[in-house]
């Protein structure tokens, strides 16, 4: 009976550690990054177009996807929490491509064709790419 | 009569063109949620603000995957069980400044003002009154506002198991300098 009953208890005591572990790492996973995942390559003008066109089916199409953007920067800002913002030129002068980078000094000159990869959180004003690196 | 015609063209030649529109594409919205157990924190520095300061019209909107939460399965349950952002990307307000014309934008100063209008949020709309003030400085504004938002107002069901965890009042805080349109 005794061997029995430790068996038991090291048994629901192995069960609750890898279940402890388990619940440890989900609790702590680590944030979502453009670089675990293949972007959508478009270029700024295709994107503001296509929201433009049709918000809802753009939405379907690319909210909350990684998005690889080209584009030309039309302006490079800081936002209340010094990140960097780049803001795409655009055919269009009512709405644009907005993103928002990840690094504090990510090297972006005005004028310049950049590649950026970003999460797409929709449309605004503009259409907005957040966590966004620099594609080499 | 040729002194008044001279010196009414002098003050018309000087006087001082200020920018009626303004709007900034990083308004700060953050919101805060007290609770016992845990506190719950976020940052959203992607909102759009346009003020008419004429019209006194004020409009935000708030893309909801933008939250920036510190625990990355925080901003999953944030976004796929309580906000439902797929469905509802945004939040908006759109309304006016009540009392626009006590805001004198030539003179620097922080004006108490009153927001006025509807309040859209995980598609539910209300009609909101929020308490806020217009700091003007060198005839641009910066909007700022406290206020708080009821989870069951706007259809945000927080299960009963986390219950403890949300407070039902979550408090609000925006923060929106902008800059005058076509600058």
């Amino acid at each position: 009976m005794k061997k029995t009953a430790r068996i038991i208890f090291l048994i629901l005591g192995i069960g609750l550690l890898v279940g402890g572990i388990a619940v440890y790492y989900v609790w702590n996973k680590p944030q979502r990054t453009v670089e675990g995942e293949k972007g959508i390559v478009i270029s700024a003008d295709s994107l503001i177009a296509t929201y433009n066109a049709d918000e809802k089916a753009a939405d379907a199409k690319y909210l909350n996807k990684a998005i690889q953007v080209q584009g030309t920067v039309a302006k490079v800002e800081k936002n209340q929490d010094g990140q960097t913002t780049v803001l795409f030129v655009s055919a269009d002068p009512m709405s644009s491509v907005f993103c928002t980078m990840r690094d504090k000094d990510p090297n972006i000159a005005t004028g310049t064709v950049v590649t950026l990869k970003g999460f797409c959180s929709g449309h605004t004003m503009d259409v907005l790419l957040t966590d966004c690196i620099v594609v080499k | 009569m040729k002194k008044y015609i001279f010196a009414l063209a002098l003050m018309l030649a000087v006087a001082p063109a200020f920018a009626q529109k303004f709007m900034t594409r990083t308004a700060r919205v953050s919101f805060f949620s007290a609770t016992p157990m845990e506190n719950i924190e976020a940052v959203n520095n992607e909102a759009a603000c346009a003020l008419d300061a004429k019209a006194g019209t004020l409009q935000f909107v708030v893309p909801i995957k933008s939250f920036k939460f510190e625990k990355a399965l925080m901003q999953e349950h944030f976004n796929e069980n309580y906000m439902e952002s797929d469905k509802y990307p945004k939040a908006e307000f759109k309304g006016k400044i009540a009392n626009i014309s006590s805001v004198n934008f030539a003179k620097d100063g922080s004006y108490k003002v009153q927001a006025v209008g509807k309040m859209t949020i995980h598609g539910v709309t209300r009609d909101v009154n929020v308490p806020g003030v217009l700091n003007i400085k060198n005839g641009v504004p910066v909007a700022e506002g406290v206020f708080n938002v009821r989870c069951a107002d706007y259809g945000i069901k927080i299960p009963s198991v986390v219950s403890g965890k949300i407070a039902q009042q979550i408090k609000v805080t925006v923060a929106a300098p902008m800059s005058a349109v076509g600058k």
